[in-house]
């Protein structure tokens, strides 16, 4: 039969993994001796846990952080780019295309050598401009909370904002995204008819509103699509958190829930509860994307 | 004078577009520089911005003090490998999907496509231990089988081959080939661009991947080039040069199959939402 390959592999690999994560989630296994049922004692346990809220808020800073501001810078360009008789285009798309193609390992590198505390560029670059050196990777301080401190203010926990180390990771998030977006953007952008910019120049439109009431509405569909990537992809980022701060960052507000899993299950082997956290977060992309589709695509204009 | 105003309104698009590229460009122009410089430049302050005294000995470093050729030559292996694989699995199952009446072909096919929204992480530790049992721990099987065959190419290819029209495989059935036949000698030379598209960003997706093979290796000579670099990172202290050389290496590859086949690229990360 020709789906036999393919139908072994994802048994194995796929359905396999997935019946059996389930059950573990209800075990509690250290690897060594043998799983023990405790039903929803996982769950319960990473319920009742501060660090799991932790991370799941450090993770939700890191997703509001990256989708925005991909999303903005990726319009921004593409609206400039659009323009056909312009030259030098494609020389733009490709290089705004590069950090994609970059992987996440190679990028965080880059980026770590950047800010480094002592000798990165960007600190070379502050002090030359006559301000204090930042520790950017060693700053557990929210950056909203950074604000606040010149009023004497201090913010609850979940206003404080990421840190800065996190906001540097948020930098290379969007880094790797706006060209993706761009992309994307231009591609919807070309599929709109000149017809609608002519009919609303008759009517003596303004370009904000032609903006705002044609491109915007027509683009939805552009829009709709990355932020399903971006939400699903940021949601599990690990790779660059790993490099960037190996400990999980000052005060480990950069130890995001994949990266919160990862450690439960290879450095404390909590194997059953490893995966009963996996199965929050896998619960948690599913509502967002199910909310995504269900009230936001209805304002999705599809031509 | 509308002529004018639009050279100027150009111009500064120019510019934005520009100092948008100087964003993009400079963490790799930096990571480059650096690679270039010696130890004494690195932490030279007031810093230059290209190498004054350009040295090569970051990279021979690399080279002589961690295999690194051994973990291009593992990442080489393992993403062609799964890239080889994927592409065969892909056209076997999407043949299935798309020509062949089985029962419950449907609900077969529809099952596959839900396994595309699992994440990875979840899967990953039952991975490992299915992994271990096997004995595959280390080696290049543990890296590749597994991903050796996904539904999100099996699902691509089906769409792909729902469009070819169904006279150019009745002649050839006529003729007397079989199913196998056909999919080799007509589907297989219609599908290049599809076949292309695969083929980039499994390799793509394969050679940038860290969260597996950093579950499954876990000896020196088995790395990948980005869990090689990673853990030279972590292992190697402050080596600024050398770290910023392993990057230059890990990503150029990627980097020059982007150039030459750059629309490819776009094409397929585009279409398949993959990063």
């Amino acid at each position: 039969m020709f789906i036999t390959p393919t139908g072994l592999i994802i048994t194995v690999f796929v359905f396999f993994p997935l019946v059996y994560a389930f059950i573990m989630s209800f075990h509690s296994w250290n690897m060594s001796s043998a799983p023990m049922y405790v039903g929803l004692k996982n769950y319960i346990m990473a319920l009742e846990s501060v660090s799991f809220w932790n991370s799941m808020l450090y993770t939700v800073y890191y997703v509001l952080g990256v989708l925005p501001f991909s999303l903005i810078f990726g319009l921004f360009f593409a609206l400039l780019l659009k323009d056909n008789d312009m030259r030098g285009t494609s020389i733009y798309r490709m290089i705004y295309f590069m950090p994609v193609v970059t992987s996440p390992i190679a990028a965080a590198m880059g980026f770590n050598w950047i800010f480094e505390n002592q000798m990165g560029i960007a600190n070379h670059l502050i002090e030359k401009l006559g301000g204090q050196p930042v520790s950017w990777l060693s700053t557990p301080t929210g950056i909203l909370q950074m604000l606040f401190n010149h009023f004497n203010v201090v913010l609850p926990k979940i206003l404080q904002g990421p840190s800065l180390t996190m906001c540097v990771i948020i930098l290379l998030g969007i880094w790797q995204n706006v060209g993706y977006a761009t992309v994307v953007y231009l591609a919807g952008l070309q599929s709109i008819s000149d017809t609608y910019y002519e009919a609303a120049s008759l009517d003596g439109a303004t370009n904000w509103k032609k903006f705002w009431h044609i491109t915007l509405p027509l683009l939805s569909p552009s829009t709709f699509f990355l932020l399903i990537m971006f939400t699903i992809a940021s949601f599990q980022v690990f790779g660059p958190i790993q490099i960037m701060t190996p400990a999980g960052g000052p005060l480990n507000t950069t130890s995001v829930i994949v990266f919160y899993l990862y450690r439960q299950a290879f450095s404390y082997y909590n194997m059953g509860y490893a995966m009963a956290i996996a199965f929050l977060l896998m619960g948690l992309i599913l509502a967002i994307t199910v909310f995504q589709f269900r009230f936001l695509e209805r304002r999705v204009n599809y031509e | 004078m509308n002529e004018r105003k639009s050279i100027w309104i150009r111009g500064f698009k120019h510019c934005i577009l520009i100092s948008g590229a100087i964003l993009m460009l400079f963490p790799f122009f930096w990571s480059v520089s650096t690679s270039f410089k010696s130890l004494r430049e690195i932490f030279r302050n007031p810093f230059s911005l290209i190498p004054i005294h350009p040295t090569f000995n970051n990279y021979v470093a690399i080279f002589n003090k961690i295999p690194f050729a051994r973990y291009l030559l593992n990442s080489f292996i393992v993403a062609s490998a799964t890239t080889f694989l994927q592409i065969l699995t892909a056209m076997l199952s999407a043949y299935a999907f798309s020509r062949l009446n089985f029962k419950g072909r449907n609900l077969i096919f529809y099952i596959f496509l839900a396994t595309m929204m699992i994440p990875g992480q979840l899967l990953m530790i039952p991975q490992y231990l299915i992994v271990a049992k096997f004995g595959w721990i280390n080696t290049y099987q543990g890296l590749i089988v597994p991903y050796a065959a996904t539904a999100l190419t099996t699902f691509f290819l089906r769409q792909f081959f729902l469009a070819i029209p169904k006279d150019l495989e009745d002649a050839a059935v006529i003729d007397g080939c079989n199913s196998f036949q056909v999919l080799v000698k007509i589907f297989l030379p219609i599908s290049k661009p599809a076949i292309s598209t695969i083929a980039i960003f499994s390799f793509m997706w394969s050679w940038n991947s860290y969260f597996w093979p950093l579950l499954i290796v876990n000896v020196p000579k088995m790395r990948t080039i980005q869990l090689g670099l990673a853990m030279f990172r972590t292992e190697g202290g402050i080596q600024w040069g050398e770290f910023m050389a392993g990057t230059v290496v890990a990503t150029l590859p990627i980097l020059i199959a982007y150039f030459f086949a750059q629309k490819h690229f776009v094409k397929s990360i585009t279409l398949t939402g993959l990063k």
